[in-house]
Order: structure tokens, then sequence, then C-alpha cells
């Protein structure tokens, strides 16, 4: 029920569906009219029945743009050490993004975190101690070798065609758990790569698009929502503004009669009203303990930046955001791939780790589910002498929290991490996953656009069961 | 025609929903055959851990010729239970069975019928033929990757290869009813409304005297027959906000209003529609609408977000089009093959070749390092765009596989695509590719130039006579010595002087402009990709043609073998006999001005599409609209003075009872403004509104822009929404806040959300923030007295005269302004008219301002 969408026939001789939900959704006539004038809250959110339990109410992904290499991270190959500088004993791809030549041992050593033992390099020492709380899947694939295309695949599920991103199908699919906020917000997004598209809702209402905090590598220091503020006025005067606006509306609406979008209007100028006194509360991590800031690396160089994102992000988590993206740039080392790598895991090491830490302690994990990845991994093979070209034939996924095994590990790259040999788990296998353990059905979260109904999986993905707790 | 080729949906094999133990593990070698007798699927799971060992290993290593024989003399049928059959539950069924409820690519795996009969790409096994049965190719991971978590064993494939070559047994009796792919039925297809030739009709007449035009007859006729009245007459004023926002985007102004309402000749509706029609607003106004459906933006998004650098011209082009009201049929064949029409000026070859800016427009993977997969998602793009604007069919559906609900076929779409890849859209496919730009012809510019040229090679020949003297003035010193070391000061100067005049004329030689455009390439034919995939393609390269479903409505079209055809597909759009072309552009017309179209699909007039509400009134409008030389104006003026379009847009319990959604149109549709007017309100109320016209979206990027500080300043500059840049990747906030969410699809209706952020942008965005300030201002040199500037700011917001209950809010609210004070802010300076730029503002945030009724 809650993912339908259908369009009415021509002279359908009843109160339409369409109608029927704009008045339920929106939900009061004259009466509420009054109520809400009066200031009381409006009922929100679609959600019935789910189809499976939700193990997942919210999701953190943290985002690594550019494409961290997964045989440098999380993804021992002992083999690459040995063989290093020895040709590829198996067909390249036929589509490359670049050339690449013989095996690059990995500049790294690994070591074994936790009682499970996870292989984790010394990139992620701080992460490392999480591994009892993490799932990894080492056998993701996708199958555009380019950024743009790549990134596309990760949040839409097509490189080839524009389509609501995941953040945006679990708003549509969950609603919000708090009215005041937005259901999906992305922290230092790319624009570009697909820029928008990748945190859009395409043809899914607009209200499922991510509101927008930053963009790549935006310093967090004064981190705010657009037109959130209003520098020309006080709260007072804007209350008694939007109360005149309010006043014409309710006589608009004695001449016209009821209608569902002027209604529904009415109670959005409410809700922005509530929107603009609370959301800068939730997002200034001021308020938040110096022990607690410091968990996360803030103050510190090179975390500063990265923890206040993550701590942002579990602030709005904890507030009710459905889906919060935090994303980290550019680790798209075709060259100085052990300096670059170095820098950039320093600055998100500690943060991750205290963001996981943190939510653990407030009982959020949960039913956080805590996603790291990226576009793609990158080649065993070198390009140049010291870097490594774009992979999307195997890469490393770890998620934590939110009803995934801990301490646990799925499926497996080759011999040198170039391709996902078993288990292979497939972006749109790893979609159908994550809306499983938000309680939904991919195969049944569908909407309805020009004559077809859409899902975040198309025609693909299976869900993985094994990674579910 | 029944025979066709089936393509495959294999590459939507699907992984088994439960993980399986992997095939690929070699830790026991001992495991020998087990004797296994036919058992059923069902009890084959409690059984899977001995067979599956089988399967990987003792069997295939111990395999002799002689046990192959064994097999075979054995009828096969013990081999089919032992070495397939397991595999087949355990790897293919999840997908492939009739028990799972599952046939992905059409495909049944778990019968004899089933797996002979094959999916969409033809049979997947075949007895005896290992080239033949797809089963082994996608096993092999060549054309298809199944199953899709892991390659099979080699050992179990061969065993698969081995149960083919040797006769394919196989007992398995049919369980399911459904074999071969889902398919439409043609026959049924063919009828559907909208393939039909479009059908004369007479008006009904009506008793009474409502009726303004026919297009009324057709309306009330409906009305009356499903016991209903239209709405009362909608006041003047309302009809004047509504047909000025409808028209040309922006409000009446207060003078505009007072004229119409003291206006009482008999023509004073048609004069306010011929003054709106001639108004250059018009075509920014239509123009835009056409822009959501090219798909317009200044730049690529996809993956690489390059700006397209000369894109206004094709904007400037369809502003231009709509205002010189360009036949719709010229304007279709404008957009298609311009490049390839005579021209009988250079204004004419300009404007057709800029026109096909259409075709290159679209988002492309630039960076794809597949470059054939780059150009046939190109084409798709353009097929698929080509065929919604045009046509209102869903072409792009029949890439993979026939039309899942429309008589479309994929031999249609490649048919069709063989058109595009005859057309050059790229310049080349270098690393980042780039795509086509041509020069504009300019007959004027070329000769400055060539002057220009003349002047550059004589200064060039001057620069080497000077170094050539000065060299042989100082021929005591070794030729490689460099020449500026050799000469005087006095010589140098000479030197310099004729190098910076070659330098300044290189530099300042003029070049003429560009526009994406396409070209005809060689014609290159293709064949049915399967699955859409460009690496497997499935008989011969097909002979361009059009659509088969609309081959008997439409005349036949001979494609030169010399050319891309483009210009017969678009001529063949706009056969008057068309069944489609019309119908569909009518319908939009009519949605832009009433909120809903007859056909409210209006980029779907396909089965899925929805049926019109009015069918003999679309019939009788797209005949008319061929008739009447395919004029856009001439059809906006008839619905706008129509008395449907007049009708107000209140409630009324009955009607909404009988018809909610008001497909019968016994009202007119309250209309929640696009962003376009909405901003383009803002900058009028604020009287500020800049209408310079033409001109690039922004004279600061180049190749690159990223929600760049220019691009920002941009949007706050005054000029008219449509002349700003529209970056695909980084849509700037409050496009995507009100709705316009996407400029990478051809739109055909923007969508209604109603969300709070759109509400915060008229609360405290500057631009609304500015509104309302520049309101006040205005207000106060209209008047000091406080009544009639409240009359003026609701006939410049709203279009009317406040009620006397609105003014006594009104003037309450100023009074409890004016005694508490603030503040900061501009309007701190000029205390007095504080209270009067919040009121303004309040306004602006009410829901009538943007709201049309």
């Amino acid at each position: 029920m809650l993912t339908e969408n259908k369009l009415v026939s021509p002279l359908a001789n009843s109160v339409s569906r369409r109608q029927m939900l704009n008045r339920s959704a929106v939900g009061f006539g004259a009466v509420a009219l009054a109520a809400i004038l009066g200031r009381t809250a409006a009922a929100g959110g679609p959600v019935g029945q789910l189809p499976f339990p939700q193990r997942a109410k919210r999701v953190i992904f943290l985002f690594m743009h550019g494409g961290p290499s997964a045989i440098d991270t999380f993804d021992y190959k002992p083999l690459l050490k040995r063989d290093d500088g020895k040709p590829l004993p198996f067909d390249k791809p036929r589509v490359q993004f670049a050339q690449t030549g013989n095996l690059l041992q990995s500049p790294w050593k690994f070591r074994q975190y936790g009682e499970s033992g996870a292989w984790v390099s010394d990139l992620f020492p701080e992460v490392g101690k999480c591994v009892d709380e993490m799932s990894f899947i080492h056998s993701m694939h996708g199958s555009n070798e380019a950024h743009g295309g790549a990134l596309l695949k990760i949040h839409t599920g097509s490189d080839t065609f524009v389509r609501p991103s995941m953040g945006a199908w679990m708003s549509y699919g969950l609603g919000t758990e708090n009215e005041n906020l937005p259901s999906f917000v992305t922290i230092n997004p790319t624009l570009g790569h697909g820029g928008v598209q990748n945190f859009g809702s395409a043809f899914l209402p607009a209200q499922h698009q991510a509101t927008r905090i930053g963009k790549s590598r935006s310093s967090m220091a004064a981190a705010m929502i657009e037109n959130l503020t209003n520098s020309q006025a006080t709260p007072d005067v804007l209350r008694g503004q939007l109360d005149f606006a309010q006043q014409l509306n309710g006589l608009q609406m004695e001449r016209s009669g009821s209608d569902a979008a002027l209604e529904a209007r009415i109670a959005s100028l409410e809700l922005a009203f509530r929107m603009q006194s609370e959301a800068p509360a939730v997002l200034d991590i001021s308020l938040e303990t110096e022990s607690t800031q410091r968990l996360y690396g803030i103050d510190q160089k090179p975390t500063d930046n990265f923890g206040r994102q993550c701590l942002l992000a579990r602030r709005l988590s904890e507030a009710g955001v459905r889906f919060v993206q935090v994303s980290h740039a550019y680790w798209d080392q075709h060259s100085d791939l052990k300096e670059k790598h170095s820098e950039l895991a320093a600055e998100v090491d500690k943060p991750i780790a205290g963001l996981l830490q943190d939510l653990k302690a407030r009982g959020l994990l949960e039913d956080t589910l805590v996603i790291w990845g990226a576009e793609f991994g990158r080649t065993p093979t070198a390009q140049g002498n010291n870097g490594r070209d774009h992979n999307p034939h195997a890469f490393t996924y770890w998620l934590a929290g939110g009803g995934v095994k801990k301490g646990f590990s799925y499926g497996e790259s080759d011999d040198y991490g170039f391709y996902a040999r078993s288990d292979k788990v497939h972006v749109h296998d790893f979609h159908a996953t994550l809306l499983y353990l938000m309680g939904l059905d991919h195969e049944r979260l569908t909407y309805r656009y020009g004559g077809r109904d859409f899902r975040l999986t198309d025609v693909h993905g299976s869900i993985v069961h094994e990674l579910v707790a | 025609m029944k025979s066709v080729l089936r393509y495959s949906y294999w590459f939507g094999w699907q992984l088994p929903l439960q993980s399986l133990p992997r095939l690929t593990e070699r830790t026991n070698t001992t495991t020998r055959q087990q004797p296994i007798p036919q058992v059923s699927d069902q009890s084959m799971r409690s059984l899977f851990f001995p067979v599956r060992l089988s399967i990987c290993f003792a069997a295939f290593v111990a395999m002799s010729f002689a046990n192959q024989y064994r097999v075979h003399a054995d009828d096969g049928t013990k081999f089919f239970e032992t070495e397939i059959r397991p595999v087949l539950v355990e790897r293919c069924y999840p997908c492939h069975s009739a028990a799972k409820n599952k046939q992905q690519g059409g495909l049944l795996l778990d019968s004899r019928d089933g797996i002979r009969a094959g999916g969409e790409s033809g049979p997947a096994v075949v007895p005896g033929e290992i080239d033949q049965s797809l089963i082994l190719d996608a096993m092999n991971y060549k054309s298809f990757e199944m199953p899709p978590a892991g390659k099979l064993d080699e050992a179990v494939i061969a065993k698969f290869e081995q149960w083919i070559k040797t006769g394919a047994t196989d007992p398995r009796v049919s369980t399911s009813t459904t074999t071969g792919p889902l398919q439409v039925n043609w026959e049924e297809a063919t009828q559907h409304w909208a393939f039909q030739p479009i059908a004369h009709s007479v008006a009904p007449k009506s008793a009474g005297n409502w009726s303004r035009c026919d297009v009324d007859e057709y309306v009330i006729a409906k009305l009356k027959s499903a016991g209903l009245e239209p709405n009362a007459t909608a006041a003047r004023s309302t009809w004047l906000r509504r047909v000025t926002y409808d028209l040309i985007g922006l409000p009446p102004t207060p003078e505009e209003l007072q004229l119409f309402l003291d206006d009482d000749r008999p023509d004073d509706y048609e004069r306010v529609v011929d003054r709106l029609l001639a108004s250059p607003r018009y075509g920014e106004r239509y123009g835009r609408h056409w822009l959501d459906l090219a798909r317009y933006a200044d730049s690529n998004g996809a993956d690489e977000n390059h700006a397209y650098p000369v894109a206004w011209r094709y904007r400037d082009y369809v502003v231009d089009a709509f205002n010189s009201d360009m036949p719709y049929d010229q304007f279709v064949i404008e957009q298609l093959a311009g490049d390839l029409l005579p021209a009988e000026s250079e204004q004419d070859r300009v404007r057709q070749l800029t026109a096909t800016g259409f075709l290159v427009l679209g988002p492309k993977m630039l960076a794809e390092q597949d470059k054939p997969k780059l150009v046939a998602d190109l084409v798709d793009e353009q097929l698929d765009t080509v065929g919604k604007v045009f046509l209102g069919l869903t072409l792009g559906c029949a890439r993979c596989h026939d039309h899942k609900f429309d008589p479309i076929r994929s031999q249609d779409y490649y048919s069709l695509a063989g058109i595009f890849y005859s057309t050059k859209t790229m310049e080349n496919l270098a690393f980042v590719s780039q795509w086509n730009e041509r020069e504009l012809p300019n007959q004027e510019r070329a000769e400055q130039i060539a002057a220009h040229q003349q002047q550059l090679d004589q200064a060039a020949k001057a620069l080497a006579e000077t170094e050539k003297e000065l060299r042989a003035q100082h021929t005591d010193k070794p030729e490689s010595t460099k020449l500026d070391d050799v000469v005087s000061a006095e010589e140098k100067a000479r030197l310099m002087a004729a190098r910076e005049l070659v330098e300044s004329l290189k530099k300042s030689l003029p070049s003429l402009d560009r526009a994406m455009s396409t070209a005809d390439g060689p014609v290159k034919l293709v064949a049915v990709n399967l699955r859409g995939n460009h690496l497997q393609t499935v008989g011969e390269p097909l002979p361009r043609s059009v659509p088969t479903i609309l081959q008997s409505t439409t005349a036949s079209v001979a494609f030169p073998t010399e050319q891309s055809g483009r210009y017969e597909l678009a001529n063949w759009c706009v056969d008057p006999q068309h069944p489609l072309t019309a119908r569909v552009m009518v319908n939009r017309l009519w949605q832009y001005h009433f909120g809903e179209g007859l056909v409210r699909s209006a980029s779907n007039f396909g089965l899925r599409g929805e049926s019109p509400s009015h069918p003999e009134l679309l019939d009788r409008l797209a005949e008319q609209f061929v008739a009447q030389g395919w004029s856009m104006k001439a059809l906006h003026r008839r619905l706008v003075l129509s008395a449907t379009y007049r009708s107000s847009s209140s409630g009324n319990p009955k009607a909404e009872l009988v018809d909610p959604d008001n497909m019968l149109v016994w009202r007119m549709n309250r209309r929640r403004l696009e962003v376009e007017p909405l901003r383009d309100a803002l900058l009028a109320v604020a009287d500020a509104m800049d209408t310079a016209m033409t001109g690039q979206a922004s004279s600061i990027y180049g190749n690159k822009f990223e929600d760049s500080q220019e691009a920002r300043t941009l949007h706050d500059a005054a000029r008219r929404t449509i002349y700003l840049p529209i970056n695909r990747a980084a849509l700037e906030e409050f496009f995507s806040t009100f709705d316009y969410v996407d400029s990478a699809v051809s739109l055909e209706k923007r969508p209604v959300t109603t969300v709070p952020h759109q509400a915060l942008f008229l609360m405290n965005h500057r631009l609304s923030l500015h509104a309302g300030w520049k309101l006040a201002h205005r207000l106060e040199r209209h008047s000091s007295d406080d009544a009639e500037r409240l009359k003026y700011a609701y006939a410049v917001c709203f279009a009317r005269t406040p009620t006397d209950a609105e003014m006594a809010v009104a003037l309450r609210y100023l009074q409890s302004q004016r005694s508490s004070l603030p503040h900061s802010g501009p309007e701190a300076a000029t205390p007095s008219l504080a209270p009067w730029v919040q009121l303004c503002r309040g306004l602006l945030i009410s829901n009538e301002f943007i709201y049309v009724d």
C-alpha cells in the first residue's frame, strides 16, 4: 500500500485514490485550519505496515568519493606482495579507464584486529578497533569504470538513466521520523560526477530529495541549511508576519472553499517556521561535550572537518533524519597512492571510529546502519609507478549497526583483488539489502511514472541475507 | 512478423535468494558419484550436499571416454539427474522457475519445454548443438554472466557441454504454464485509440448561451451527460491574472488591470489575448515549456559536467520560434533535421543549424571508456527524447527488449536507431569526448576574418623579412646565436614591434559563432542489440524504418542511402495523416493552459498512457491545428478565449463528488506557479526586472562551472529566470525546491509538491526579502495613504482589490508593527517603512501569491 502511486482512470466516478491520499496525508479541513493557526503540529508520515522487520531505522552513509583502494585498506591480499612487479596472471577487463601495468603491492602493512580477526591496513588503525561491530563485503562490484557513471550507479542504481537516489527512495518508503527536519540530508557532496542527481529525487516527489549542507570539502565551521535563517527580522517579527499571511490564507479559503493544496501549503508554512526554530540547534555541534567532540577528532588536525561532518551526521540521525550521507574527497590516486591515501585516511580514521563508538554508547547503533564505501575500488595493477586505476570489478564496503552481523565478512575477490570472485554482491544486491534492513522490499517499493513502475533496483537485485544478524 | 527474434533478459538474471555453498570449493577430491534415482525438485535440497560434491569434482576428474559412452547408453537420465538437475535447482531455479515464481528474461529452466524454448534471446538448450545453446554462453560468462553470484566451476560447465552434446536428455515434464517471453497482443494494440487516424468530428450543439466556441460545446456536452454544470465565470480580474501568467508567465501590472476593468468594448478579452501573444514575454514563457521537453541545460551533467557554452543559442532559437509563431511542423523539422534543409538566406541557415541543438543537448557519459557504449547510450537518449516529445511514445523501452506494453519491437527501435547512428552528434570520442558544434555562417564576419587573416599574413611576412634582414646584417655572429642576442637596441625594438603586431593580430582574429548542432555522418545500420548490449547483436543490421505500428496510417518513407534519414523522419512526423504528432502537441498546449491535458500522460500516448477525457475534442483540435498551418498562437487564442477557460476555480461539492479530479473540466484548475514565473513575479513586484533577451547565460565559465561564485551572482541578477544558467550537476537550489529537479530528461509536466523548503525560500531568501523591501518602496512612492497603498499592493501582487476583511486584517497588522519597531537591516534606516516591508513580505508568503485561480 505504501508504495502505490496509481494514476486514476479518466472519469473515475468516485473520489480518486490520489485525492484520498492528498486528503488523508494533509488530513484537515476548516476545523484543522484553526488548529494549525493555533500552531498544532500536523501529522505526517505515510508509513503503514512494513513488509519486513525494520532492523535499521536510519542510515549514515560515509561516502569516500574518488574510490579508496580496497586492497590497501580492508581487503588483504598477501599474494599481491609476493607477486609485486609481475604481470597480472589473467586478463584485464575489456574496458578500462586507463592502462595499467604489472601488479603493485600495497605500501601498507595489514594486521588482524578484534575477536573476528579482520585484516585492516595501517591506514585505518582506529577503525580497525571497531571491526567486531562490522560486516565486510569484499565482493562488491559495479559496472562503470568512470567516476560519474559509478557514482550514479551507487547512488541511484543506474548509470544510464536518471533515477531517484537511494536516500530519496528511503524517504519515500519510510517518511520522516521528525517532521521538523528533512528526511534526507547530504553533507559535503560533490557537485561534479552526477552532482545533484546523486542525491536527487528524479520523478519521486521533490520532498524526497536531499537537503544539502555544504559541498565537497566545505568547511563545517558554519554549516547551515539554505534559507533557514533570516538576518533581517527577529523570530517574533517573523511569527507575526506569518500569522498575518495565515490570516489572509484563512480568508482566501473562506472565499474559495476547502482545497487540499491550499491546506497543505498552510501546514507547510507552519512546518517551515518550526524548522527555522529547531533545525539550527540540531546543526550546532557546539552543544556537544568536549569529550564527545574529542572522540571525533574535532579541533585536532587533520580530523577536525570530517569529525564535524560525522558528529553532525550523528546529531541529525539522532534527531530523526532517515538518511544522512557524509562525503569525503578525493580518493582518486592514479599516482602518489601512498602519500595521498595516507593523508586522506588520517582525516577520516578517527572520526569514523568516533562515530561508531559514540553511536554505540548512546544505544543508537542498534538501529542505525552505518555504511562505508565508494563508487569503486582501485586496481591491484600499477598506473604509472605509484598509482592505481579505477576498479569497479571488486571493492569493499563495510556496514555496522542496524541489523547486520558483527565481526563478519562476506564474499571474496580474487587473489589480487581485481575481480569479485565468490558471493559477488552487485550494487543492485547491495541496494536490495539496504532496503531490506530498513524493512522495505526492493521489489515492492515502486513508483509509477510515465506508465511504468520503477524500483531502486530496476529488475535486478537480491537480498544478501547472510549479512543480516 | 510473429517469428521475430526474441531478446533476452539474461542480463537480468538474479542472484539466488539464498546464498548457496560455493561450487568453487576444492577441498574434497574423493567423493564418488552417487547413483541417484530421479527425484523431484522439491526433494533435491535434502540431497544437496553429496550431490553438490559429486558435481564438482569426482565424476569429472574420473571421466573417461568409456563412461561418457556409458552415460549416453543409459539414455542420459542418470547423467541428467546427477550432474545437471542439481545445478539447475540450486543455481538457476531461484530466478528461472515457476515454483519460485521467477521468470527472469522470460526464461524458465524448470522443465524440458522451458529450457528448450528458452528466453527472449532464444533457446537455452539445443540438443546436440553446443554453439546454439545459450546456457553455455552464459555459464562461460561470454554473453551473459550466469549465475551472477559467481562463475560455475569449469568442471560443471564441462558437464553441461557434455550433456548438450550428447542429446540433452531431460526427463522433466512441464511444471509451468508459461514459457517464453511476455508479449504484447499485437492485434489488440493496433486498435489502441492513439494509433487510429485523427477522426473528423462535428461539435455538438448545446442549448443555452454558455458556449463561446466549439471547444466549449464538447466540454459542456460531457458535463451535461454526467449531470454537471460548468462553474460560474471567473471575475474579470481573475481571468486577467490567469491568462497573463499563462501566456507570458508574469502578473498583470496594476495599469493593465485597470485598463481591462475599464474596457467595455465588445472585444475586450480578445484585445488582452492579442496583446499578450504579441509580447516578447510570450516566447519566454512558452519557450520555457518547450525547453522542459527538450531537456535544455547549459551543462552536460552526467559524469563530466562540462559547460555547454553555446547551448543558449538553442534556447534563443526556441524563444524566437514561439514569438514568431513558427508553424509547428517547421519547428519539428528544423529541430530534427535543420542542418539538412535548404536555406534561402544566411539567417535561415543559422536558425536551422541552431535548431538541431535539440539532438545534442542531452546528457552524455563523456568519460565512458567503452566508446561504442557511449554512442549507443547517446542514440538511445536521442531516440527516447524524440519519441516522447514529438510522438508521445516511450520508444526507449524497446532498446533492451520488445516494449512491454506497446506494440514497439526491438527491431522498430534499432531500425530507428540507424538514423541516429548515421548522425554526427559527437565531434570526437576522445578520453573525455566532445559533442559536436558547428560554425554558423556569417558572410560579413567571414569577410572580416579573411581581411584580418590577410593582415596577419602580411605582418607575419614582414616579421620574417625583418628577421632575415637583421640576420644578414650580423653575419659575423654564428647562425646558432639567437637573433635577439645579436641585434642592437634599436634593431631589437623594430623586431619586437613586428612580433607584437603578429601576436596582437592573432589574438584579435575574429571567429565565426558556433552552435551545438548535428551533421550527417556515414550511414550506419545496426542490428538488434541483445538486452541493449552493443556487444551482443542478433541478426543482420536493420534497414531504417519508422515503427511498424504506424506504417499503416502514415505514408511510407524511403530512406536515402547517402543520408542519415533525419529529414525523412522529420517529414514523416509532420505528415498530416500522422495520428500522433498533432494530437500530442495540441494536448500539450491544452495542458499548459488548463493545468492538465485531455490526455493526462502528455508524453505517453501508448497503451499504458491515460485515455483522453474528450477524444472527439482532441481530434477536432488536432485536425484544425494542422488545417490552420500548425499555428500555435491560433490555438492559444482559441483556448484562452473559450468559456471553459473562463470558469472559476472554486469548489463545488456536487461536482467534486462526481468528478473529483476535474477530468470533465467543470472548473479551472488552481495552479501553483512554477519556479520561473514565481521568481519572475518576485522581480515584477519589485519592479526590478531586466527584460534583456538572448545572449549567453554567463560569460564567465569556460569548460566547467560547478556552483561557482559567478554563477551564483548571476542567479541574483534581475533577468528573467529562463536566462539563468541551468547547471545540471549543481542545479541552483531554488529550482529544485520548486519542483524543477531534473534538467537531464524530457519533462512533460512539472510536478507540484508542497514542502517547507519552499516556504523557507519565500520567508528568508535574499530575493524574496529584497522583493518585499522594493515593493514597500513602490507603495511609498504610490501614495502616503495606508488604504491606497494596500489597494495598490493587492493590485500588484494579486491583481484585484482587497475585501473589507482583508483591509481590516492588514491595517491591524500594520498597527501592531508600528507599535513595535525594529531592528537591523536596510529597512531600519527608514523606520516608517519598516511595517510596510514586513507587510509586503507577508503578502509574498501568502498562498495567493503563488497560486493562480
